[in-house]
């Protein structure tokens, strides 16, 4: 049932410079996750995501977030219910 | 002591939207801390219960795959969570719309105050 | 020096705030805007506690950035306070060869 998720995954965890992805539903649960990203971390996602969206209410679409640290960059872009994390080392 | 522990709990509480209650209790939901507010539905917070989680963990231990550490129950208005710390239970109350990931999370937070009061209930 | 909030190209406002939440200064879009403040120190505490870093060492963040099609804000805590600048997006032309 996961397979098409799995394979849209896998397509970006390969992609050079990612280390991790994960994706979480509405409710902060983690639907799968790969590589440095912990599952774990679908609750703070998703909240920061939900947090996000209340900063510019009328906007149309949801803001793409980017926390960068000294070893690691976390995309993270929500779209109805789903929201996507990926891990990048930075450029 | 306790009213320290409370106010812990109540801080813990004030971090995720949507935590009615957190209740600290013994196998047969007899509360050993708890820390609620006022939108936490009553009945929920009476041993009646609570205890039956304590059934639920013991029924899904035995469907093959090891002891059960969490139980997550998600209903029309509420969500109940619930971690498994023989021989205590912390279980939250929240509303359904709450983070249930975050929720979950909460365990770890957690673990340092249910290791005292472990060791208080222990003693005993 | 003091940051008067003119020196990132392309700027429409800034906010700067302290621990508490509460704006020590704030300009242009986000003149007085208390509810960005508190939505921006809101997402702060969460990554502050979160169990998201994948290091085992939990590194601190040095930037966060919220983007939105056209503009985005750009946050960063120094010395103690939370220094946001909103700014235009402009996607950088691909290069004709």
């Amino acid at each position: 049932m996961e397979k098409p998720l799995d394979r849209c995954l896998d397509e970006v965890f390969n992609t050079p410079g990612v280390t991790g992805v994960l994706c979480a539903d509405a409710q902060g649960l983690c639907l799968s996750s790969k590589g440095t990203a912990h599952p774990r971390a679908a609750g703070v996602i998703t909240s920061l995501m939900k947090q996000a969206a209340q900063l510019e209410p009328t906007a149309d679409n949801l803001p793409v977030l980017r926390l960068e640290s000294e070893s690691c960059n976390i995309l993270i872009q929500g779209k109805s219910e789903i929201t996507l994390a990926v891990y990048k080392t930075p450029e | 002591m306790a009213e320290e522990m409370k106010k812990y709990l109540h801080e813990i509480m004030s971090q995720i939207d949507g935590i009615h209650a957190v209740l600290i209790t013994d196998r047969d939901g007899v509360p050993v801390l708890k820390a609620a507010t006022e939108s936490a539905p009553e009945l929920a917070l009476r041993p009646g219960f609570l205890t039956t989680v304590g059934m639920a963990t013991d029924q899904a231990g035995k469907l093959g795959m090891g002891k059960s550490q969490r139980i997550a129950c998600i209903y029309g208005k509420y969500q109940v969570i619930h971690f498994n710390r023989f021989p205590l239970m912390v279980s939250m109350i929240a509303s359904s719309t709450a983070n249930t990931g975050m929720l979950l999370g909460l365990e770890a937070e957690l673990s340092s105050l249910v290791q005292d009061l472990k060791a208080a209930v222990d003693v005993i | 020096m003091t940051f008067t909030g003119t020196e990132v190209p392309e700027q429409t406002g800034y906010l700067i705030i302290n621990e508490d939440g509460g704006v020590v200064s704030s300009g242009g879009d986000l003149e007085n805007d208390e509810h960005a403040a508190s939505v921006i120190m809101n997402m702060l505490n969460l990554i502050e506690k979160s169990t998201m870093s994948p290091t085992e060492n939990k590194e601190p963040f040095k930037r966060l950035s919220i983007q939105y099609d056209d503009h985005l804000y750009i946050v960063m805590v120094s010395n103690k306070k939370i220094h946001v600048v909103k700014r235009n997006y402009v996607p950088a032309e691909p290069v004709e060869a």
